[in-house]
């Protein structure tokens, strides 16, 4: 696609997609779009989940803007642009800080008739709830205070910028409550966006894709808890009948839905929002972020991305697609060889590629200054001291923090052997048998020896005109993909 | 070729006699004249190969960005060394011992014909050796810095 996808990440499920689709972006998976606009919905602004995506973002960031990317140029890694429209990524939401949904609604205001309706719509724990952890799990609390949207002025910004031929995505899910609500809300108003707004022709005629997370946790029993995981199915069936109705039917508001779910179900601690509320990362969130990828990859003259109107100018997608995902084996522990040669052509080679470069950076890269490749190009400790080094080491730990989140997770990813060291450095992908290669560099070398005598060997490449930021990154990009390419066979 | 090398190896002649640096020299004493083979320009020829072969050995091959430091470099420099004193050892040795060095520079006879010296030992042909060690490490650190730019790992060994 040429455009930039404006990427509504809604609840805490939105944040953890998010992070995955920033981990496959920054290892250089092929996201066709010329930017990323991350736009995160939820009214939990102290959720972990969120505010390490959030940090995710800024790092990711903040090492682009010390890179340059055009026809010369490798590198992929980081190539891709996460651009900041709205403060902070999130979308504000006025009256959610310190208030119950009591407070929100006025219900002390309202009229006797009103009161009793709100009564039955809304039980004593939903009108206590606190409105600044999310709506934990009560759809019928976010479609209320989520009705907000289009009054933003993060929303106005969003519209102004928006051009024809951008595209916008749609992550929640469908089992708890800010996603469960957010979305449909969020695409009523794009779609029947007002008139007085900016842009609001393109935006309602624009490509629209979502994904629509099924349960794929539990969370553990707690007596006083607002969140019971036994709802889940219960609350996804409902919202499902809901979403025929109103969101995908006859007449299909979104352009591509994406429906991803897991059987096997993790026990998460039971915390209801907060700084306490950090998942670890799951492989239906990484699925979930190649939803986007493969949104993006859709041509623009593809009728499935076409928008029509109705008789009541109703606007809707005529060729809607409703896509899912498998995998091959049914697994507990999901190596590469158990996803389809689509996803692993996708996944494989970029990731595989980062995996080595953040090992690299974490285990042997002070040791490594002395190496030719570091000398000749100013690669100093001054260097591995500047605000960018510090950052590709944040950066490169939280990747592998992610990777092993996803181990550890059940159904795990585990397609690494993360601990791998030394001379076995390069059977770290479990399950594929690494190739000699064979060539007069690599003659009598192995694990970090091999890489940096890569390294030493293609820097000779590198233009004299880059700066070091440019430099090391190019380096690590080229040398990485060679030896991925000449070590594995996917 | 005889003359070079042979100007390198007088360099450090003291280690071994004058008689057999006139036989390395090639002096015949039926001709009384330099005219038999010159062992210099042979012991330089094998040592200067020897040393080529183990530098770009080094360098090209071994080429290991983990070893390759100075003190490997010195490493190899006494290997190197070694194995060029062996080789002019044995060549000198081999010529003393089985008598091809001609016996009025072995040996000085009186009006007789009796030894009453001998003037080469195997002492001559160990000092040779060394000297011939000298020399290739001078040849190493000549061929070091003819060839060391274009290694990948080790092009700053020993030293940038």
């Amino acid at each position: 696609m040429k455009g930039k996808l404006y990427l509504f990440g809604i609840g805490g499920t939105g944040s953890r997609v998010l992070r995955s689709l920033v981990m496959l972006a920054a290892s250089g998976v092929k996201i066709e779009a010329d930017a990323i606009v991350p736009i995160v919905i939820d009214p939990d602004f102290a959720n972990a989940d969120l505010t390490r995506t959030l940090e995710l973002i800024k790092t990711c960031s903040a090492i682009r803007k010390e890179l340059s990317f055009n026809d010369k140029t490798s590198n992929t890694f980081f190539a891709m642009p996460f651009e900041q429209m709205v403060n902070d990524n999130r979308l504000s939401l006025q009256d959610t800080k310190n208030k119950k949904f009591r407070e929100f609604i006025e219900y002390s205001t309202l009229s006797r008739e009103n009161m009793a309706l709100a009564s039955m719509l809304f039980s004593e724990n939903n009108l206590e709830a606190d409105m600044e952890v999310g709506f934990k799990g009560n759809p019928n609390i976010g479609s209320v205070v989520l009705n907000q949207f289009t009054t933003s002025q993060d929303f106005v910004d969003f519209a102004s910028a928006f051009k024809p031929g951008d595209r916008i995505f749609i992550i929640s899910s469908i089992f708890g409550g800010t996603g469960a609500s957010g979305f449909p809300l969020l695409l009523k108003n794009l779609r029947g966006l007002s008139a007085d707004m900016p842009n609001y022709a393109s935006i309602q005629e624009a490509p629209i894709g979502a994904i629509t997370v099924l349960p794929y946790f539990d969370v553990k029993p707690k007596d006083e808890g607002a969140i019971d995981s036994s709802t889940f199915i219960g609350k996804t069936k409902a919202a499902l009948q809901y979403y025929e109705k109103n969101v995908n039917g006859d007449k299909s508001s979104v352009n591509v839905l994406y429906y991803v779910a897991d059987n096997r179900a993790n026990q998460y601690d039971n915390n209801e929002g907060g700084t306490e509320q950090q998942n670890n990362a799951h492989m239906v969130e990484l699925i979930s972020a190649l939803s986007i990828v493969d949104f993006v990859s859709i041509p623009d003259d593809d009728p499935i991305l076409s928008c029509t109107e109705d008789e009541n100018f109703r606007v809707y997608a005529p060729n809607a697609k409703f896509r899912e995902f498998g995998i091959e084996d049914d697994v507990k522990e999901v190596l590469f060889s158990n996803l389809s040669q689509t996803t692993r052509d996708i996944l494989c080679v970029p990731m595989t590629q980062f995996v080595l470069f953040s090992k690299y950076i974490k285990e042997h890269l002070r040791g490594a200054i002395s190496q030719p490749w570091a000398v000749d190009n100013g690669i100093t400790d001054a260097f591995l001291k500047s605000s960018f080094a510090n950052n590709i080491k944040k950066f490169t730990e939280a990747y592998l923090t992610w990777l092993e989140e996803m181990a550890d997770n059940d159904r795990g990813f585990k397609p690494y052997k993360l601990a791998v060291k030394g001379s076995d450095l390069y059977s770290i992908v479990d399950g594929v048998k690494p190739d000699s290669i064979k060539a007069l560099w690599a003659f009598n070398k192995s694990g970090y020896d091999l890489f940096d005598a890569a390294l030493n060997d293609k820097q000779s490449s590198l233009s004299k005109n880059y700066s070091l930021s440019q430099k090391f990154t190019e380096l690590f990009c080229i040398v990485s993909k060679l030896l991925v390419d000449k070590k594995f066979k996917f | 070729m005889g003359y070079f090398f042979g100007t390198i190896y007088s360099w450090f002649k003291s280690l071994w006699c004058y008689n057999l640096d006139l036989y390395l020299w090639g002096y015949d004493t039926l001709a009384q004249d330099y005219v038999g083979m010159n062992i210099y320009s042979v012991v330089g020829l094998i040592t200067a190969v020897i040393t080529l072969a183990i530098v770009l050995f080094y360098y090209y091959i071994y080429n290991h960005p983990r070893w390759c430091k100075w003190w490997s470099w010195l490493i190899t420099l006494f290997l190197n060394g070694g194995i060029t004193l062996a080789v002019a050892f044995g060549i000198t040795y081999s010529k003393f011992f089985y008598g091809y060095i001609p016996q009025e520079l072995v040996y000085q006879f009186d009006e007789d014909g009796n030894v009453v010296a001998q003037l080469i030992s195997s002492l001559d042909c160990w000092g040779f050796g060394i000297g011939a060690a000298i020399v290739s490490a001078l040849f190493f650190v000549v061929f070091t810095f003819v060839f060391k730019w274009w290694s990948s790992n080790a092009k700053h060994v020993p030293f940038l």
